[in-house]
């Protein structure tokens, strides 16, 4: 058994951990939705969360803040189970510093981008219809 | 007496709107019906009544640009929303049937604008509009889903991506007859 | 020019065939050139490319400055005659053939068109034609009598004001679209006045027909059917939109 992480977890992120995606952009939510573009991974493939549900509030904020810097602005949450991912064949890892930081990976990968592209969308909206809104109060 | 023509009515100021385009051909006279076609767009475009509705979708593309202007936008790499991203954006939204439900848009971290239909949490179409004229697509319906690519001329939605949405959102056109 | 009515004095300005297709989503036309312009170097010894240039500006992080880049990318290539009349094109929508006045008839380029159409595809591996479409835009002068002209002697289409004797038109746009049911091909009329000139009116009579439907590269038979398809559509269009008094112009 693996030594616990900087943070405390356990290495191994577990089917019933929440994880948090922090919405980077005022485009990546609706009024109540969160939308497939809030979950799509970055140029290196992975799509950073924390492993953190919506509650306490500001220790989640007080996370995505050491993890995004002072410099990004953000808008809020959208939490989901690590189950949900990984029924959509992706996985999660840990991947700390910053705390609690992971990463969720094996998006599909196709030789015609736009084909990858399409079939991580389709991913993303099944991810993004299974996660909860958490907004930044005013 | 002239025979009855059948006109389908899937937008006629697309149609004008094409016109305004740049051509294939290259007489004088080519550019003298694309300037005179380009007037009646830009006239329609300021009525709030004709264009209203697209020009805020247009306007919110705008403003995502502006919010998403420097690599690294969403701190972690995030591709900048290049011109060229926005023109065909535009283009987009221009092409989309007159009366058509518009869409809400998203950045997303490749630099590419999302058009995401969302009818509910589990029924929604989107599309990636991005640095190629081919359009990624994706949807949920419940437990159905599916995704595709097609290809985007710069002036007419393809047909598969309208029928998607329609399908989503119950959408109908109609043809008109005119004798 | 209807083919049909063979006119002396036929008032065509520009024909134009497209042959839009779906093209390798990697087609690099700037490596294809040198091929391109010796391949079709017989009969289009001049070869352009057609760029485009796209200028962006953002703001500095220093009041009033702005940060400039500017990306150019070739779009596009045109092979012309040595009289610059009569143009192939290849686009990055596809396959276009362009001849401007004097027009003789479209079966006296067909062959050429067949034969460019070969070299594109060879050198750009279209994977599938979308659509071909055929443009023949015409400028009509009708000649003006007191500074004027009834648009009504000259056009089967023409516009009405609400009330003739108190308003002169200043020009007008019309534009109207229509599709052919027993093809289903489509046609796009648009009729532009332009500023009087020496006691005449021109007019603007562009004809665009389109068949939309989907077919294999190297099927040339089909190509070839539906140019003609759109031919004939396009001459009757002609003729009906015309009055006999307009065609008499050009005979």
């Amino acid at each position: 058994m693996s030594d616990p992480l900087p943070s405390g977890l356990p290495e191994i992120v577990a089917d019933e951990e929440d994880l948090a995606r922090i919405l980077r952009s005022s485009g990546h939510f609706s009024t109540t939705v969160v939308k497939g573009a809030a979950f799509l991974p970055a140029k290196d493939g992975m799509t950073s969360v924390i492993r953190h549900g919506a509650e306490p509030r500001q220790e989640l904020w007080k996370l995505a803040r050491a993890f995004l810097g002072s410099e990004v602005k953000f808008h809020g949450a959208a939490v989901c189970k690590a189950t949900v991912v990984r029924a959509q064949h992706l996985n999660v890892v840990a991947d700390e510093p910053p705390p609690r930081h992971a990463n969720v990976v094996e998006w599909p990968v196709h030789a015609d981008p736009e084909l990858q592209k399409a079939r991580q969308k389709e991913i993303a909206l099944v991810i993004a219809s299974q996660s909860v809104l958490v907004k930044v109060e005013a | 007496m002239s025979e009855p023509v059948s006109i389908a009515v899937a937008g006629y100021t697309l149609a004008l709107y094409l016109a305004t385009r740049t051509s294939s051909a290259v007489s004088r006279e080519a550019a003298a019906i694309r300037d005179a076609a380009s007037a009646i767009i830009a006239s329609r475009d300021r009525s709030l009544a004709l264009f209203g509705a697209k020009s805020s979708v247009i306007d919110r593309i705008n403003e995502l640009a502006l919010e998403c202007a420097s690599d690294g936008w969403n701190g972690e790499g995030g591709v900048s929303i290049s011109g060229e991203v926005i023109d065909r954006a535009v283009s987009f939204v221009r092409a989309l049937p007159d009366g058509f439900t518009l869409p809400d848009i998203a950045p997303e971290p490749d630099g590419s604008i999302s058009f995401d239909w969302i009818v509910a949490r589990t029924r929604a179409f989107s599309v990636s509009v991005g640095a190629t004229n081919r359009l990624a697509f994706a949807w949920i319906d419940g437990t159905d889903r599916g995704h595709g690519v097609a290809r985007f001329d710069g002036d007419t939605v393809p047909a598969r991506i309208l029928g998607g949405i329609r399908d989503l959102t119950d959408e109908r056109s109609t043809a008109v007859r005119v004798a | 020019m209807t083919d049909a009515l063979h006119l002396a004095h036929a008032p065509i300005i520009e024909a134009v065939l497209d042959i839009n297709c779906d093209l390798p989503p990697t087609i690099d036309f700037a490596a294809l050139q040198e091929r391109a312009k010796q391949a079709l170097s017989a009969s289009y010894p001049i070869a352009r490319r057609q760029i485009t240039q796209r200028h962006e500006l953002r703001t500095a992080a220093a009041v009033g400055t702005a940060d400039v880049a500017v990306r150019e990318q070739v779009t596009g290539l045109q092979f012309l005659h040595t009289d610059e009349k009569q143009i192939v094109q290849f686009r990055s929508a596809g396959y276009t053939f362009n001849r401007l006045a004097p027009y003789s008839s479209l079966d006296d380029y067909l062959a050429d068109i067949e034969w460019s159409w070969n070299i594109f595809r060879e050198l750009t591996r279209p994977v599938q034609i979308r659509a071909i479409g055929l443009r023949f835009i015409n400028r009509i002068l009708l000649p003006m009598t007191g500074g004027g002209v009834d648009l009504s002697e000259y056009l089967r289409l023409s516009p009405q004001l609400a009330d003739g004797k108190t308003l002169e038109f200043v020009g007008f746009m019309h534009q109207h679209v229509a599709v052919e049911v027993a093809t289903e091909n489509q046609v796009n009329v648009n009729l532009v006045t332009q500023l009087p000139e020496n006691d005449q009116l021109p007019i603007i009579l562009d004809i665009e027909t389109s068949d939309q439907r989907n077919r294999l590269p190297e099927d040339w038979q089909g190509v070839r059917e539906a140019i003609v398809s759109l031919r004939s559509l396009k001459n009757r269009v002609f003729e009906r939109t015309l009055t006999e008094e307009c065609l008499n112009l050009f005979r």
